[in-house]
């Protein structure tokens, strides 16, 4: 109180502050809530919190460290190992990795695992049963340790810890465990359980402008356009790419379906643009699509459908 | 308060945009090449029909190749034959080549004088059939039935109608340059189906279509005097047009076909005329003391472009068809002549003389945009094909060293500037004009 009077008593020195300063106070509540909720609503849209919490992939992490067991060689692989070892499936994921090996430590199992390798196949036989129940969710960060260990223990398991003690061993005997996994795992279903509900944006780093670039330029050059259609120069094609996992072309849909069943110069246009895309996404590994899978596969649901604005500008000589 | 729920609203929706805005890549310019297309033979119903095919299909590869646009695949490359039209391509054998479009034929014989051929163009990589249609035609007329194919394919790939079925008129040059002989004659767009159509006793000069192609407008220098003449395509008759005081040149229809417009020289002085084919009623639209000629109507008949020397050197001017609003559009150095306004109406065409050279170019009807399209020697008269895409002119080779004039000869250009290539005639040619397309007359 005696605060506020004395921050009113100096504001009186300056009439213009003094009465802005009150009329702000005079509207308080209502300021104060529409800020607060847009404030909400902002970080909300904008993923900085989630209001899903708990991925149950994620939950083990914490039993591990919580439990004196020392994991964190396995768990916390660096992300290039990892890679390297699944070079044989095209699409190695780290996260899915270590969430497979989360999951898979949180996994109630019968506490004898003597053979690494057994122990592996029937790991991944209960990872993928496991990751079935997932439910396709948005995490940030991992659930706190406490939701961790409730939700593990609500899981029916008779006696969580021993089983992840069990399972570290088999870890532990033999460091290629996680790599096998990674190589065994069909990347199409982990990513359907594993990344593109689980994981989602919030590993997509920004795509670099050079990127951008490069993608444009390999993209110009699949592009072959009769340089004297009528209006071409002033035409803006927007073409929506539908991309797999592996950064294969799914489907291309040319979006301005209207003018394009009217208008034949643009529909040349446009389909010359959509044969681009096919054109390009045959070259394979030069596609430019591949870069998503490569630099950014945890980031599928942010790169599954590409917004393509194709401007023959430059191209035609008109 | 109102601006602060405002401005809270607005950041909502900005944050909301940002959060939810797809990847978006721009891809901005495109390389020009010919479309890689394959053209396998054309299946069919018998030995007559197989050799009816494959003179059909190599009319369309012509045609196609002609056009600067595509590129015919060398058969040998092709991994995947024909059976019926029914056949479905296998997509991935056309892809190994790098085929983007591929055409599909199937020639029957109905009758002992009809045949049907059936055609289905495919876009390889994206793995759909573009268009499919089928004509039954005269087997006299498989030129054209090829011609039509071509025509359909080019319009399905390019948007822009096709031009292969389609004639051009010209001036047919024979004999030693000082006792030249000039006829009137018709070909096909491609060189064939060649004809006279005069007996070269008069001198004739700049024949133009009519729209319906029933007839030419040509000059004539009949006992010495040039008049503008009508030809009848059908009747081979000939007929003046109108009473003219002086001499009359440079004559041209107007897109309905009711109008000629042409110049008249009386006293020294050039104006422009229209005269009307119904009512025979002539008016004078331009009042100047220079020099008016070679008017040419823009497509939709309210305007028409021209050349005059009223500034001092021959530039190009464009007026309401009324004669009215006469605007200066060419400011070029050199000077400008023989405009003609494209039938896509985008461009005016001209002849332009300058540093001893001539060209053939383009520009907007404002006169922007000024682009030279081919040069040399002796380039002039250029015309249209009926889509606006190509200019045909003739060129004439410099004087050998005895001082005997050059051959002339017809070329044709994609106002891109690319792919000139000569139109083959039996004699030396000069003045051709393009005919509107022959299906849609």
């Amino acid at each position: 109180m005696g605060l506020r009077q004395s921050f009113f008593m100096r504001l009186r020195h300056y009439p213009f502050l003094f009465k802005t300063v009150q009329r702000a106070f005079d509207h308080l509540p209502i300021v104060m809530s529409v800020s607060l909720h847009a404030l909400v609503i902002i970080l909300l849209t904008c993923d900085f919190v989630s209001s899903k919490k708990s991925d149950v992939v994620s939950v083990p992490m914490f039993v591990v460290d919580l439990s004196k067991v020392k994991v964190a060689d396995i768990t916390n692989l660096p992300p290039k190992l990892l890679k390297t070892e699944g070079k044989k499936n095209p699409s190695p994921r780290t996260v899915r990795t270590s969430a497979y090996s989360r999951a898979a430590s949180k996994e109630t199992r019968p506490a004898s695992s003597s053979a690494s390798k057994s122990n592996g196949a029937r790991l991944e036989n209960e990872l993928n049963s496991l990751l079935k129940n997932v439910t396709a969710k948005k995490t940030e960060k991992p659930a706190p340790a406490s939701n961790s260990i409730k939700s593990s223990a609500s899981n029916g398991a008779d006696d969580p810890f021993k089983t992840l003690l069990a399972s570290v061993d088999g870890i532990k005997t033999g460091m290629g465990y996680a790599d096998e996994q990674t190589a065994d795992i069909n990347p199409d279903e982990a990513v359907t359980d594993g990344i593109e509900g689980g994981q989602g944006g919030s590993y997509m780093q920004e795509l670099s402008v050079s990127e951008k670039d490069m993608i444009g330029i390999k993209l110009r050059e699949c592009w072959n356009l009769d340089a004297g259609v009528r209006g071409a120069q002033n035409m803006l094609i927007e073409i929506r790419v539908f991309l797999g996992t592996d950064g294969k072309v799914r489907d291309v849909k040319i979006l301005d379906k209207s003018r394009y069943n009217k208008d034949a110069a643009f529909r040349s246009v446009a389909e010359s643009a959509r044969r681009a895309v096919y054109i390009c996404d045959k070259k394979n590994d030069e596609s430019p699509f591949r870069i998503f899978p490569k630099n950014y596969e945890q980031a599928y649901d942010t790169w599954k459908t590409l917004l393509l604005r194709f401007n023959p500008l430059d191209g035609g000589v008109m | 308060m109102k601006k602060v729920i405002l401005w809270a609203f607005a950041l909502l929706l900005a944050s909301f945009q940002a959060a939810n805005a797809e990847l978006s890549i721009d891809i901005t310019g495109a390389r020009s090449e010919p479309m890689a297309t394959g053209l396998p033979a054309f299946s069919a119903g018998g030995k007559g029909a197989r050799d009816m095919g494959d003179k059909i299909a190599r009319v369309i590869e012509s045609d196609l190749e002609s056009s600067g646009l595509f590129r015919i695949l060398d058969s040998m490359a092709y991994l995947q034959t024909f059976k019926g039209i029914g056949d479905a391509p296998v997509f991935v054998d056309w892809q190994a080549i790098k085929a983007e479009a591929l055409i599909q034929g199937h020639v029957d014989y109905i009758s002992d004088r009809q045949i049907r051929v059936s055609i289905r163009l495919w876009d390889v990589y994206a793995a759909q059939e573009m268009y499919s249609a089928t004509l039954e035609i005269d087997n006299k007329g498989w030129r054209r039935a090829a011609h039509m194919i071509a025509d359909a394919v080019y319009k399905r790939i390019t948007g822009e109608e096709g031009y292969f079925d389609t004639r051009i008129v010209y001036i047919a040059e024979t004999g030693s340059p000082l006792k030249r002989i000039k006829r009137l004659a018709i070909m096909d767009q491609d060189g064939e189906n060649h004809q006279f159509l005069t007996d070269g006793l008069n001198l004739v000069l700049t024949p133009r279509f009519s729209p319906n192609m029933q007839q030419i407008t040509y000059l004539s220098f009949y006992k010495d005097t040039p008049r503008v003449y009508l030809f009848d395509i059908e009747t081979g008759k000939q007929q003046v047009v109108g009473d003219f005081p002086g001499m009359t040149f440079a004559p041209r229809f107007s897109p309905d076909g009711h109008k000629l417009v042409m110049s008249m020289a009386e006293n020294g002085n050039t104006d422009i005329y229209e005269l009307n084919l119904d009512t025979r009623a002539v008016r004078q639209l331009t009042r100047s003391p220079a020099i008016e000629t070679s008017p040419s109507y823009s497509p939709d008949g309210k305007k028409i472009v021209f050349n005059s020397d009223r500034s001092g050197a021959q530039q190009l001017y464009v007026m309401d068809a009324n004669g009215k609003n006469v605007k200066r559009i060419s400011f070029g150095k050199g000077r400008y002549a023989t405009p003609v306004w494209s039938p896509r109406g985008d461009y005016i065409a001209f002849t332009k003389m300058a540093g001893g050279k001539f060209y053939i170019g383009v520009m907007f009807p404002d006169g922007r945009g000024e682009r030279l399209v081919a040069e040399g020697y002796l380039v002039e008269a250029p015309t249209w094909s009926p889509n606006g895409r190509i200019l045909m002119y003739f060129r004439q080779e410099p004087p050998n060293r005895y001082g005997i004039p050059g051959a002339t000869k017809i070329y044709a250009v994609d106002i891109t500037g690319y792919n000139e290539r000569r139109l083959i005639t039996p004699v030396d040619a000069s003045d051709p004009a393009w005919s509107p397309l022959l299906s849609n007359r």
